[in-house]
């Protein structure tokens, strides 16, 4: 079945499971039949069929699981027609029943035919078998002598059901009295030997299959070797089946050998299904710890609860105490023993039956207990759990994963840890190595230290962030003030220089006339010197701010801007700060519309609520603005310095800023 | 005396230039930047230059550079550099190197006329000038407070002025003091700062910067 594509593995495997749910349904629809028409006797030919539905259920599942997960693998399709081949058995043998011995107008058609079937069809059982028990775990013969034996073993059974064929060798009961539809005369005894011979070589080859499983299971090494372990043990007491069969077969006991086949047929696809799909072996010992765990502890608890109920009766006089009391009682001494008694009964059983996460445990606790704040969690994890590949890793920003040295972590097989109903750590792990219980429980006990880390991780790339902004609004000042000092150099400082020069020069002259020139000339440029540095000074803190408020700021700003701007400014005065950080956000805002989104009107709106200041500055420029570029990012730092938000839309048409300030109440 | 001047400020080249000529300084050229100036300087052979420190394009010190290079072609030339801010180290560093010929003061001084002029003139004699503020900042610094704590107020007053580049006679001009007096005050200076004597005032500039830089 190699190159079969799953999805077309599921169709298949779909058709078998229906085919196989039918043949149960038409079993017990034959079996109806029989019961009505008076021959209930007749129904379920054993009162072992139930072993059958059993044995037809669990191949037809184990199949249906491994073949859809691997549908290369040939034993996920063996079980399958186990499966099919067993639940067949039901309805060929009510319906012969019911065409021979029951229907009103018997014998219906084909009845001898389906007693034929029906007495010759188990052979067809052991062939699958002894393939699933040759070809596990991993699809291959072990080797090709073991193939040979492997195909001797299916030519066997083929020949073996081919001779029984003409065979006059009476049915088995009920169907003894019935002749065989395809008897040939002729070809007795001869035939008759030669099959059972056969049929003898058929359980040869099956106790070979089994030989070649535990020469498998004896070859193996570690994991593979315990995978296999439970297989094995149902296949070592094979060989007692197989003869038990045979003799009881042959003594007519026919309870012994439903029972015997029945029990193998059940008991393989389980193991075979459990060693195939990979299923760990101490997955079953934490089944065992934990079940040993519950039990004990309901045990407990309900001696408990009985304990005090019966102490309670008897302490007191009758009359005095309620039964009630002695009840609550019993209550709250069995349900605070409950937690820690948990505890300690699942430490004690994992250390008898689940030894490997009971060390696990053990070894975390202690490193933790040893090292405390600082311990790498992740090597403590790897070296308990076992699992070189494990790896931790705790949410970054924007919902990625980031490992402790800050590089983004693989997908892949993982388990969430929570701690206060909130998501620590993401552990990643190799179900090779380990599987999602055990990590869980390890990750548990170290949960405070991984949040801790977490809450390490998250303090450390606040603070860098801050530290960044911080630099950048350092170097900003930086270029401001640089601005500001050429602002000064070029202008009032040249022009006083200047204007003095020239007093200097009109007083070395001394003529009265050039003098008054010079006065005259000179108080112009120190006008002009003044103009200029008021113009600075407003850049840098407009007196109108200090003086009437954001109102008056932005009355001025619209006055002296180029871009028509519309203002609609709801807040009193605030405090100065606030005043200040808003009155340089939406100037900058506005210059930036001005500037470069070329815009033609700009619409700003102030509003205070709920101790927020909100601004929004829209244009209908051509958009576009980076929010990541130098001037944008600037503005960001300035209000998260003021513990603002900023947030910014520009698309192709204008640009909205919008900025939410606290402002007290 | 004749002069060029180099400023990248319109306003100040000619305020500059007004006042140097109302008081008799023969002002020959006048350049806006660097580049412009080095083509000055070789077409009139000026006695001094009067050089902005800062000019474009990149506005560190391309003024100061274009007159130091200028000067190896014309050892002659005596260069006075100006600058708005002061620039303390830098010039001083300068001034060790090209002590000959060369003067800077900052801009703001300049619109004190004899202080222009005695510079102009003294640099041009071979002589060193430095700011007052210069001088004030070197002897300012923390190193040098025990040193100077030895000298007397009218010690440290005669050392700041020989720093700055004043003759002898200069100095006592300056303090209204006897020739004599100041070279007394000199002599001490010199012991107990214990710098060699040295009969050549402009040597003297020298020394007296280098124990001040240290």
């Amino acid at each position: 079945m190699s190159g079969v594509s799953r999805r077309r593995a599921t169709v298949i495997v779909a058709a078998l499971l229906t085919v196989t749910m039918a043949a149960g349904l038409a079993g017990a629809w034959t079996d109806h039949l029989l019961r009505v028409n008076g021959r209930a006797d007749l129904a379920g030919t054993s009162d072992y069929v139930w072993l059958f539905v059993v044995a037809s259920v669990t191949a037809a599942t184990v199949g249906a699981v491994i073949a859809v997960n691997h549908p290369s693998h040939p034993v996920g399709w063996l079980f399958l027609v186990l499966g099919v081949v067993i639940s067949l058995a039901g309805p060929i043998d009510g319906y012969a029943a019911y065409a021979l011995f029951a229907a009103r107008d018997r014998p219906l058609p084909g009845g001898a035919a389906a007693a034929f079937v029906a007495d010759r069809e188990w052979m067809l059982w052991f062939l699958p078998i002894a393939l699933i028990l040759f070809l596990t775990p991993d699809g291959h013969y072990l080797s090709s002598r073991w193939r040979a034996a492997g195909r001797a073993t299916v030519a066997i059974g083929a020949l073996g059901l081919l001779l029984s064929i003409p065979s006059e060798q009476p049915f088995d009961a009920p169907f003894q009295d019935v002749a065989n539809p395809f008897e040939v005369a002729g070809l007795q005894p001869a035939a008759d030997l030669v099959k059972t011979v056969l049929v003898s070589l058929l359980g040869v080859g099956l106790i070979v299959s089994a030989v070649s499983l535990v020469v498998r299971f004896r070859r193996s090494r570690g994991e593979e070797r315990r995978r296999m372990l439970w297989l094995v043990l149902v296949v070592l007491p094979m060989p007692v089946f197989v003869v038990l069969a045979y003799v009881a077969s042959y003594y007519d006991h026919d309870s012994v050998t439903v029972v015997a086949s029945a029990a193998f047929v059940t008991l393989v696809p389980i193991a075979a299904g459990l060693s195939v799909l990979r299923f760990r072996l101490y997955d079953v010992e934490r089944i065992v710890a934990t079940t040993v765990t519950w039990v004990l502890l309901s045990t407990i608890l309900v001696a408990a609860y009985a304990l005090m109920v019966w102490l309670g009766a008897r302490a007191m006089p009758s009359g005095h105490v309620s039964p009630a009391a002695g009840a609550t009682i019993g209550a709250v001494v069995a349900a605070s023993l409950a937690f820690p008694l948990r505890r300690w009964l699942q430490d004690q059983a994992d250390r008898r039956f689940n030894r490997r996460a009971y060390d696990a445990r053990h070894l975390i606790g202690s490193a933790l207990a040893a090292q405390g704040a600082g311990i790498d969690v992740e090597a403590v994890l790897r070296e308990a759990l076992a699992d070189p590949t494990l790896t931790v890793a705790y949410p970054g920003g924007d919902g990625a994963w980031l490992r402790a040295d800050g590089s983004p972590a693989a997908s892949g097989v993982h388990i969430d840890v929570q701690r206060h109903d909130r998501v620590v750590a993401r552990i990643g792990y190799d179900p090779e190595h380990t599987d999602a219980d055990t990590v869980h429980r390890a990750a548990e006990l170290a949960a405070a230290e991984l949040d801790n880390i977490r809450l390490r991780a998250e303090l450390a790339q606040r603070i860098e962030e801050i530290d960044a902004s911080r630099r950048r609004l350092a170097a900003a000042q930086r270029k401001e003030r640089r601005r500001i000092e050429r602002d000064l150099h070029d202008g009032a400082q040249q022009q006083l220089l200047a204007l003095a020069m020239d007093l200097q020069t009109a007083r070395l002259n001394g003529d009265p006339e050039r003098m008054r020139q010079a006065l005259a000339d000179g108080s112009d440029s120190a006008r002009a010197a003044v103009r200029d540095l008021r113009a600075l000074a407003n850049g840098l803190h407009p007196a109108a701010l200090a003086d009437g408020g954001l109102t008056a700021a932005l009355d001025d700003l619209a006055r002296h801007s180029p871009v028509p701007l519309r203002l609609h400014v709801e807040c009193g005065r605030l405090d100065p700060g606030t005043e200040f950080t808003a009155w340089s956000v939406i100037g900058e805002a506005v210059v930036n519309a001005q500037k470069h989104a070329g815009a033609h009107t700009i619409r700003v709106d102030v509003a205070r609520e709920n101790g927020h200041l909100r601004l929004n500055v829209c244009d209908d420029g051509h958009g576009g603005a980076n929010p990541d570029g130098p001037g944008l990012r600037g503005l960001r730092d300035r209000i998260e310095t003021a513990r603002g938000r900023l947030s910014i839309v520009s698309g192709t048409a204008g640009t909205t800023l919008e900025a939410v300030l606290p402002c007290g109440s | 005396m004749r002069v060029v001047i180099a400023d990248d400020s319109g306003l100040l080249r000619d305020g500059l230039a007004g006042l140097l000529t109302e008081a008799g300084v023969e002002v020959v050229g006048k350049a806006a930047d660097a580049e412009e100036l080095v083509g000055l300087v070789a077409a009139t052979s000026p006695d001094v230059a009067v050089v902005d420190i800062r000019m474009p394009p990149t506005f560190t010190h391309e003024g100061a550079k274009a007159a130091l290079e200028l000067r190896t072609q014309q050892p002659g030339l005596a260069i006075l550099l100006l600058s708005q801010s002061l620039e303390s180290r830098y010039v001083t560093d300068l001034a060790r190197t090209h002590a000959r010929g060369f003067g800077y003061l900052l801009k703001d001084r300049v619109t004190d006329v004899g202080v222009l002029l005695d510079a102009l003139r003294s640099i041009s004699d071979g002589g060193t000038v430095l700011d007052p503020e210069v001088v004030g900042h070197l002897l300012g610094r923390n190193e040098l407070a025990d040193q100077l704590a030895r000298l007397s107020g009218r010690e440290r007053e005669v050392l700041e002025l020989m720093a700055q580049g004043l003759s002898n006679r200069a100095i006592a001009d300056r303090l209204v003091i006897d020739v004599k007096t100041v070279e007394t005050h000199i002599a001490r200076i010199m012991t107990k700062l214990d710098l060699h004597q040295t009969p050549d005032e402009h040597r003297r500039v020298l020394a007296v910067l280098a124990w001040l830089r240290g």
